[in-house]
């Protein structure tokens, strides 16, 4: 019921449902990261695209780092909103979908966008680093996107 | 209700099993398991099964005969129904996995890959834990996703009713 809803509404509620998902994706996964490893993980972010001469810090690569990792969470979220207008199931059901995004997010990150990366990140992998590493992403990253989706995309 | 209860158990009535869930599952489940271990014997040789039946009986069956070669073969096909068998109970409650079988069963296979790297092989009496190469990784994953995950998830969308 209703009226329908005009592009412009359809592109705030598109807006918001990408903002609020890789908002929140992005400050879990990166607490998470602080908690786990060290409070300056932002500065192997920006190592990512700077090379390890980004260990050595400073306020403004430590920034740089943390917006990387919001653009990456961001990104995510708008890759999982572009799929669900064509795969209507996304919406119908986040939490088995968003737990598979997720893991394809972590999938992709570490054996696709790390390797590329300034960091030549190649392993090998240690067998709990990778268990790790895919359960969390499949709730932190995964979820908050999938019902952030579900929620607020019309 | 009747109905709806005994499609999630898979018995029809009057047929003690159902029929289109077994031809799914069989079908599936061989295409996949076939194609996996034909790839995998081409690669590393054909003495894989026997590290198969090694994740059951211990490092000492790589030096078996043929029957362990035959363990490591039913072992090998026992997990790709399983895997078939799981994804058709899935497509009972998701409707989707029948309707979207490239993006599903792709998801899937990568999925397979996972659980039986990080959790089953090292469970196994392989006891295979890791460290694991990027290039083993990869390679890994993508033929997993192709080969395993496509026959099931297109075999299911076929015969499953």
């Amino acid at each position: 019921m209703g009226a329908p809803l005009g592009r412009r509404e359809e592109k705030s509620s598109a807006l918001l449902a990408i903002a609020l998902g890789g908002g929140i994706a992005g400050t879990l996964d990166l607490l998470q990261a602080c908690i786990l490893f060290r409070w300056n993980s932002p500065l192997a972010i920006a190592a990512g695209l700077l090379g390890r001469q980004a260990f050595q810090g400073g306020v403004r690569i430590y920034v740089l780092g943390v917006a990387l990792h919001f653009f990456i969470a961001c990104s995510a979220a708008a890759t999982y909103y572009a799929a669900s207008r064509r795969l209507l199931f996304l919406r119908g059901h986040p939490l088995v979908c968003g737990l598979f995004f997720g893991g394809a997010v972590e999938d992709v990150m570490r054996f696709i966008v790390l390797p590329l990366s300034a960091l030549h990140a190649r392993g090998p992998y240690q067998l709990d680093d990778l268990i790790l590493g895919l359960l969390v992403h499949m709730v932190v990253i995964g979820l908050p996107i999938s019902f952030s989706v579900r929620r607020f995309a019309k | 209700m009747e109905d709806s209860v005994a499609r999630t158990v898979g018995v029809s009535r009057g047929q003690p099993l159902n029929r289109s869930m077994l031809l799914a599952i069989v079908v599936g489940g061989g295409i996949a398991g076939t194609v996996d271990i034909v790839q995998a014997c081409m690669q590393e040789g054909w003495d894989i099964p026997l590290y198969v039946a090694a994740g059951l009986l211990g490092r000492k069956a790589i030096q078996g005969g043929a029957g362990t070669w035959l363990v490591g073969m039913l072992l090998h096909f026992f997990i790709a129904f399983t895997a078939a068998t799981v994804y058709y109970a899935a497509s009972r409650r998701l409707d989707f996995l029948a309707v979207h079988p490239v993006v599903c069963g792709l998801c899937f296979g990568a999925a397979v890959f996972l659980v039986m790297n990080l959790v089953v092989l090292p469970l196994s009496a392989l006891h295979a834990t890791g460290p694991l190469t990027l290039h083993y990784l990869v390679f890994g994953i993508v033929q997993k996703m192709v080969v395993v995950g496509l026959p099931i998830a297109f075999s299911v969308r076929r015969f499953a009713k």
